[in-house]
């Protein structure tokens, strides 16, 4: 028998936690209902003048950035005092950082190699993108809220804390995309990369600011390589990409987005149309299925049984290009999305 | 009053495990002499959540019923025996003792019905089973293979190990040894393990290797035609056994060289990924055994889910199960030892296959590993081993194939010489692999 696999499922009282990421006040009570536009808190943070990147420019791992650093999480730089600063070439040269603002110090990504440089306090109204119910206010963290969510799960992830931002999809998320088609900056941003991406990408958009990175599919190797927060959906290497995925992910640009260790969620604002799913197991894989493939060989394409009639189990399935695949039914899923 | 073995029987069993739950409806018509066994394998590695709530196992159970095309429950009830089609004698779910929160399932599934019944698959209970297969069977020396993805566990119970005195009862327990991943990372990561590569025989970029792993780890099917998948699973298998036989002394050493009637069982969830030869293969040379032994595949648990019905013979409450009804997939294993050059290609093993509809010649060469297709009607297999290739003082070969008994659905004979040696490279693995595997049916 096959159990659907929703891609993407609609949780009743979802609960997003709002992180302060700064100093918070006329923070909303606990028990307030909550609709869209409402003010949650208001706070004071400091803003990303400038990154600095330590794994490319003294040539070492994020994991040892902590020996070459000269300064203090929180101390105050003037434009061109030393930030970081390695030996090199047996003591016949000096690789240095330098800075070219003033500014805060903020060692806060130090372990994924890089220093920040922080401006003057920026104050912020921070607003309900949903309506939902304050559940609780934890006083060091953040505010709870309780909502309708579409939420999916993600393959594999190196997120080590909850992380709450806004989504950006990088274009319209269909391509592979280069650093040309950056943003200057992404920060608070949860950025989604599409169809696959490769190391530099994923670094650049971290060093811009980005809470998390999200891709569809990447190489292993640059995985487990990279010190970015980062998320893979759909799988390694050579992963199909449907549009039916596409649309998913594009239709939540702009929206507040939560990552919780398993899962992504996002506020159900009526940015996306999920049918209702009655049966959640099937006793078997039926014409007019929505299946996808799960076989390495055609990992990821998704299409529709046309034909069950084989006695064998072999099922015919039609792609949204037309192209017809001869599958047993074994290597297949029922999907929901 | 009907005495039921007279007349009609069912029986429903159920395994759950961390990524399937397997059913096994069993019948038996005792007036016509038909029976016969309906199974399903349910994969629910996207639904670990789910399994946790009331309402999976309620469509579970409806959804099996329309599968099986048979009647179980009538609302909490289960419905009594009456024909085929219409009730069980009982259901009985077997849960396996890790990877699964019993304490939090069987609650959930009583509230389905309180008739169903429960019991825990741990080494004892295996061992229990294995005891019986063994008295009823006359085996002297058992191994359980049971290959998951994140864990490989064996179990032997050997009569020489296991021999009743006075003062001290019949130990259930058999040994044991397992090997197991904790997280996705590690199993992933264990590629890059030496030692894995050591196996390997597929020259593909390490990127696509690599990336190819990962997916299968964390969501392929386990069914699979790509080349390169069944190549690493094979080395996974192989050196996996070889860990657990070397990390534990002399549990799993000499096995097919002591006694004369050895049985191999496999089950788990990689059963379907790799082809019944190089499966083999993987088990002979992860556990390096030389001798006889039958092999049995079992794609569905039913050792486990039927296993104690059968040991239980007549006594049985629920359902007397003949050993036709659980060893589905059985193979005769021949892996002697073959002495001369190495690479010299000779005839170690020269015989016939007789059946009502004629007589077949079969043969064997070094330095080859071989699947004799047979037939699907009673066959009687005779042969010997030829000059240089023996097994102990034994060089003659004779069994039957019946499926009133143990339907062997293949002969495979290693004729590699020993030691098993692989390695350098992979390049060097898949020139040996292609010198070893006939795949041709005589």
């Amino acid at each position: 028998m096959k159990v659907i696999n929703e891609i993407v499922k609609r949780e009743k009282d979802f609960n997003f936690l709002i992180p302060f990421d700064g100093r918070a006040y006329d923070v909303i009570q606990k028990g307030s209902g909550l609709k869209r536009g409402d003010l949650i808190f208001k706070r004071e943070y400091k803003k990303i003048l400038q990154t600095y990147n330590l794994v490319e420019e003294l040539g070492i791992k994020a994991q040892d950035g902590a020996e070459y650093v000269s300064r203090l999480d929180g101390e105050y730089v003037t434009k061109g005092e030393i930030l970081a600063e390695r030996i090199v070439r047996a003591g016949l040269a000096i690789r240095k950082i330098i800075s070219t603002h003033e500014g805060v110090i903020s060692l806060d990504r130090l372990s994924h190699g890089f220093i920040d440089l922080l401006s003057e306090h920026v104050n912020e109204d921070v607003v309900a993108d949903m309506s939902g119910e304050v559940i609780e206010v934890k006083h060091e963290s953040g505010v709870l809220v309780s909502t309708n969510a579409f939420v999916t799960k993600y393959l594999l992830g190196k997120i080590d804390k909850k992380i709450f931002g806004r989504f950006d999809v990088l274009g319209d998320g269909t391509s592979v995309y280069t650093q040309r088609d950056l943003k200057e900056e992404y920060s608070g941003k949860i950025v989604y990369l599409g169809r696959f991406a490769y190391l530099d990408l994923i670094e650049e958009v971290h060093r811009r600011g980005a809470k998390a990175v999200v891709v569809f599919a990447m190489d292993y190797e640059d995985f487990k390589n990279t010190s970015a927060p980062i998320i893979v959906v759909g799988g390694f290497g050579n992963v199909n990409y449907d549009f039916r995925i596409a649309k998913l992910f594009s239709s939540m640009n702009e929206v507040q987005t939560f990552i919780d260790g398993k899962n992504l969620a996002w506020p159900d604002v009526g940015q996306y149309l999920l049918p209702d799913l009655k049966l959640k197991i099937k006793e078997t894989v039926g014409i007019n299925d929505l299946v996808r493939v799960l076989d390495i060989e055609n990992m990821g394409k998704i299409g529709r049984v046309v034909d069950a009639s084989n006695q064998d189990g072999y099922l015919t399935i039609s792609l949204e290009n037309g192209d017809r695949l001869l599958l047993h039914a074994d290597s297949l899923e029922i999907i929901h999305i | 009053m009907k005495l039921p073995y007279l007349d009609k029987n069912s029986y429903l069993a159920i395994y759950i495990t961390s990524e399937c739950v397997y059913a096994n409806l069993i019948y038996a018509d005792y007036t016509s002499g038909r029976s016969y066994t309906l199974s399903d394998k349910t994969d629910i590695r996207n639904s670990r959540k789910d399994i946790y709530q009331e309402n999976f196992w309620v469509q579970y159970l409806a959804q099996l019923e329309k599968k099986f095309n048979w009647d179980f429950l009538r609302g909490s009830r289960v419905i009594n025996v009456s024909a085929e089609g219409i009730g069980v004698s009982s259901i009985v779910v077997h849960i396996k003792n890790r990877g699964v929160k019993s304490g939090e399932i069987v609650p959930l599934i009583r509230s389905v019905s309180n008739e169903i019944s429960f019991k825990i698959v741990n080494d004892e209970y295996i061992g229990h089973i294995l005891k019986g297969i063994e008295e009823r069977r006359k085996y002297e020396d058992i191994i359980h293979i049971n290959l998951d993805l994140y864990s490989i566990t064996l179990n032997r119970y050997s009569l020489s190990n296991n021999k009743r005195t006075l003062s001290q009862p019949l130990s259930l327990k058999p040994n044991s040894g397992s090997i197991s991943w904790k997280t996705r990372f590690a199993l992933i990561d264990s590629l890059r393990n030496a030692k894995f590569k050591a196996f390997l025989s597929t020259e593909s970029p390490h990127s696509k290797i690599e990336n190819t792993w990962a997916n299968y780890v964390l969501k392929s099917t386990r069914e699979t035609n790509s080349q390169t998948l069944a190549d690493i699973i094979r080395s996974y298998i192989t050196l996996s056994l070889l860990t657990i036989s070397n990390e534990n002394g002399e549990k799993f050493a000499q096995f097919g060289e002591k006694h004369e009637k050895n049985l191999i069982i496999v089950s788990g969830d990689l059963l379907k990924t790799v082809d019944p030869l190089i499966l083999t293969l993987s088990i002979l040379d992860g556990l390096e055994i030389k001798g006889m032994f039958d092999l049995v595949l079992d794609k569905w648990n039913k050792t486990l889910t039927l296993g104690r019905n059968y040991v239980l013979g007549q006594e049985s409450k629920e359902f007397a199960v003949g050993i036709s009804d659980i060893f589905d997939d059985s193979y005769k294993v021949i892996a002697p030892l073959v002495k001369g050059k190495r690479g010299e290609r000779k005839v170690i093993f020269s015989g016939t296959m007789m059946s009502l509809e004629g007589q077949t010649e079969i043969y064997a060469l070094s330095p080859e590993i071989l699947n004799i297709s047979i037939p699907d009607t009673k066959v009687t297999i005779e042969g010997k081993l030829l000059k240089d290739t023996s097994l102990g003082k034994n060089r003659e070969i004779e069994f039957v194939s019946d499926k009133e008994e143990i339907k062997y659905i293949g002969l495979i004979i290693d004729g590699r010489f020993k030691p098993i040696i692989y390695g350098p490279d992979a390049r060097t693995n898949r020139l040996k692999l292609s010198n070893w595997i006939n795949e041709s049916n005589q």
